[in-house]
């Protein structure tokens, strides 16, 4: 038969095969081997293996297999991944995927970061996590008890929780295991800040108070709000304590000294957060590494360079 | 109309229209060369790693569009789509999946981005379709264990 007459023919014949049911074509295939000579039947043995080949996934160059995983989304990729050892490998191995699939979770990518199992298991947990918060399964509760009042402030670093109550205690807990460890005599607790040395408390007496956790002992007290102090921060490496009170004032205080700095107004409200932070981005005002003051009151954020 | 003579990895020759060819950004970039050198244009054009049976696939899906405009820029963050593939390209790729494989491989060694998406957008809607009988579609066989699987699927809870 003449070479074009000869594709004509397949391409009828083909459109037709695969118009077949699945008993039509076996039974094709069995009649066509049936009127094959010894030429054709070695042919077909020789070639049948790499003819019934078509794992894409061995077929095709890693890169290509990783560009067609790029359209299948992260559920399908992970019943992939059951399908034998090979896909796991693959699936597992192609890191732009996984990538996405946290990206599209609204998760921020470190390119630095390469390994796909790593951004793998980073949404799987998410996905897990997200789970569990519609199945109100996310949190565990557990109740500290101890105190005799209200406690309105907490702090909570390296897995210790500290309470401030109005019961004029400050109590230290191990979060883990629930039980109080410590616990020292104060005033009045509104905000509260501690580190392995000191406590720092904010109180409803309108004034903030620095105590010595292994002696219990005040050693500084910094007096000057007229009103509540809702939030306390501070930072040694600046020696500064802040203060946010009801007082509608934010005052700055030499931490070592005792002594106010200065007084930060124009609040139309109880001012109910202080944040001392070292910042990491450039702006007009501040260079990475400065820091700044952030204040909150009802309605505004304000944000003060510390000048140093 | 101009054409070239491309020669398949079987050695046959195949005649395309110069602008057909030139949506392979490979045989583009080929043409541009040779036209810088004036000896020898009548030479086929050797294509190593394409035979003709799908050399001639590809001609058929480059004549249907050419005319289509450039694909849009890639928005990694958008999820991308399977089931968007026009009906005359899904009448096209119903191949046996061999050739789907082989027609994929050479979109990508001719540099033809709109066959290469629309390939691999079929397997992946296979997949996806079939997602309970990848095994068979694929003939693939699964090689773990109870046990590794089991921990797979604990893995992979949701």
């Amino acid at each position: 038969m003449e070479r074009k007459d000869f594709e004509t023919w397949l391409d009828n014949i083909s459109v037709t095969f695969l118009s077949l049911t699945d008993l039509q074509k076996n039974e094709t295939l069995d009649h066509l081997i049936s009127l094959s000579g010894a030429v054709q039947l070695r042919h077909l043995s020789n070639n049948l293996e790499t003819l019934l080949k078509r794992d894409f996934l061995k077929l095709l160059p890693l890169e290509l297999s990783f560009y067609l995983l790029k359209w299948l989304d992260p559920q399908t990729l992970l019943t992939c991944c059951l399908v034998c050892k090979q896909w796991n490998k693959v699936i597992s191995a192609c890191t732009e995927v996984w990538q996405t699939a946290c990206k599209n979770l609204g998760w921020q990518i470190d390119d630095s970061v390469q390994d796909a199992l790593h951004w793998k298991k980073v949404y799987l947990k998410a996905i897990l996590r997200m789970k569990q918060l519609e199945d109100h399964e996310a949190f565990e509760t557990s109740s500290l008890i101890g105190h005799s009042a209200r406690v309105y402030a907490l702090y909570y670093r390296d897995g210790l929780l500290c309470t401030g109550s109005d019961d004029l205690s400050a109590k230290l807990w191990d979060v883990s295991t629930g039980q109080c460890v410590y616990g020292i005599q104060t005033h009045t607790c509104a905000a509260v800040k501690f580190d392995e040395q000191k406590l720092v408390t904010g109180s409803f007496d309108n004034t903030v108070a620095c105590w010595e956790w292994s002696s219990g002992a005040r050693t500084q007290h910094f007096r000057g709000h007229t009103g509540a102090v809702f939030s306390v921060d501070y930072s040694d490496e600046l020696d500064i304590l802040v203060s946010g009170s009801a007082d509608f004032a934010v005052k700055v205080w030499a931490l070592s000294a005792g002594t106010c700095l200065n007084t930060l107004t124009g609040y139309t409200e109880w001012v109910t957060k202080v944040v001392l932070q070292k910042c990491k981005v450039k702006s007009l005002l501040h260079s990475p590494g400065d820091y700044i003051l952030l204040s909150a009151d009802k309605y505004e954020i304000k944000i003060w360079p510390t000048g140093r | 109309m101009p054409s070239i003579r491309l020669q398949g990895s079987d050695g046959e020759i195949f005649e395309v229209d110069v602008e057909l060819a030139k949506q392979s950004v490979t045989i583009k970039a080929m043409l541009e060369d040779l036209v810088m050198d004036d000896e020898g244009d009548d030479d086929p054009i050797p294509l190593t790693n394409v035979n003709v049976a799908i050399l001639k696939k590809v001609t058929q899906w480059c004549t249907h569009h050419k005319d289509d405009p450039p694909p849009p820029e890639d928005d990694e963050n958008k999820e991308k789509q399977t089931d968007d593939i026009t009906v005359w390209d899904q009448e096209f790729l119903k191949v046996g999946q061999r050739t789907l494989f082989e027609l994929i491989l050479a979109a990508n060694y001719l540099d033809i981005e709109g066959l290469l998406n629309v390939t691999c957008k079929t397997v992946a809607s296979m997949i996806k379709e079939k997602t309970e009988e990848i095994h068979k579609t694929f003939t693939v066989e699964s090689d773990f264990t109870e046990e590794e699987e089991a921990q797979m699927r604990k893995e992979k809870l949701v």
